[in-house]
């Protein structure tokens, strides 16, 4: 090969490639591989499906809803894999992003963990009346805003976790509804923006999967041999 | 230094580069495999863009080259191959990236039109 024609299509090819030429274009295809494990819409769906089962349970009174609602989204987390690493394939991430997703599991977990803990704790000072009076008042006012926050706060974490931005937002949009709910709560219409939001979600969700599953069609069968 | 030198050191230096590396498709495999431990035959074909063909072709040349290892094993009845990088496929890629890095440094900041 030409000499000269050989540097040209190094530089042409640099031009390409420059931004993985240092760490940080690395370190940025790295996090671009991860969160493609994310793209498929399904935890979306998932979080959809938990926030239409506490809507509308909220709306028709019909308690079994929200379990019914919270099977599917589990069975579908089950079909996750299934649906997910035949079309993307498999990876092993390297130790530092498993170290990495160890501390992010750990910092979710302690934050799953704090959550529930407050939960269990007003649980328990309200099923035995031993609630401080003013604490007991507060909480009747805007019980529905802090359970909110308290959802934000999860879904926050998950999206730190993962880092994709679209859950900061969905964290938002549950606060939000919850924050309008309890508004809501004098006119027994506090189910509506929480269904609202979850329909929302739901749709999200509906679309990046509908995207995903047009844009990773089912590859065909491996064969037996690499040079095949 | 005089303008024909300086190209001439250009050339000299664009062509010390590895050029099993130096294709756009292999260099793409070897960024992806750099930066996680081992992946499939899928992963790969999805994430380059690559026929199953073309990334045959490929891994190959990368596997004779004595940068990537292929394992084939059984998932079920299902033939999986699995790649990671060998430490002399991870050793020619940083200095793959260094050597380049050489290039545009020796590049001129302006460019005669």
């Amino acid at each position: 090969m030409d000499t000269k024609y050989f540097a040209l299509q190094s530089i042409n090819m640099l031009l390409g490639v420059t931004r993985m030429e240092n760490d940080r274009g690395l370190k940025e295809l790295e996090q671009k591989v991860f969160r493609s494990y994310f793209k498929d819409g399904l935890w979306d769906i998932y979080g959809a499906l938990i926030l239409l089962g506490f809507g509308l349970t909220m709306v028709t009174g019909w308690d079994y809803l929200m379990l019914a609602f919270v099977t599917l989204a589990v069975i579908l987390l089950l079909l996750r894999r299934r649906i997910i690493v035949p079309r993307l394939g498999q990876v092993k991430f390297s130790s530092e992003r498993q170290v990495k997703t160890k501390r992010s599991k750990l910092i979710a977990t302690v934050t799953l963990t704090f959550t529930m803990l407050i939960g269990v704790v007003f649980f328990v000072l309200f099923s035995t009346n031993s609630m401080p009076r003013w604490l007991d008042i507060w909480m009747g006012d805007y019980f529905l805003a802090v359970f909110g926050g308290m959802l934000a706060i999860l879904i926050a974490a998950a999206a730190y976790v993962v880092g994709v931005w679209r859950y900061y937002v969905y964290a938002a949009l549950t606060f939000i509804a919850y924050v309008i709910a309890n508004i809501l709560r004098s006119n027994d219409m506090e189910g509506v923006p929480i269904t609202v939001a979850g329909g929302i979600v739901l749709i999200s969700g509906l679309i990046i999967l509908t995207r995903f599953l047009r844009k990773y069609p089912l590859p065909p069968q491996e064969t037996s041999s690499v040079s095949e | 230094m005089s303008q024909s030198s300086r190209g001439d050191k250009e050339v000299k230096l664009a062509t010390t580069v590895d050029r099993v590396i130096h294709e756009p498709a292999r260099f793409n495999i070897m960024a992806y495999l750099f930066v996680v431990q081992s992946a499939d035959f899928t992963f790969l074909q999805t994430q380059t863009g690559l026929t199953w063909g073309n990334l045959s072709s490929h891994i190959n040349k990368l596997e004779a080259t004595g940068y990537v290892v292929v394992e084939k094993e059984f998932v079920g009845k299902k033939p999986h191959t699995m790649l990671h990088l060998t430490d002399k496929g991870r050793a020619a890629f940083s200095d793959y990236r260094k050597q380049m890095r050489k290039v545009i440094n020796t590049l001129p900041n302006n460019v005669a039109r």
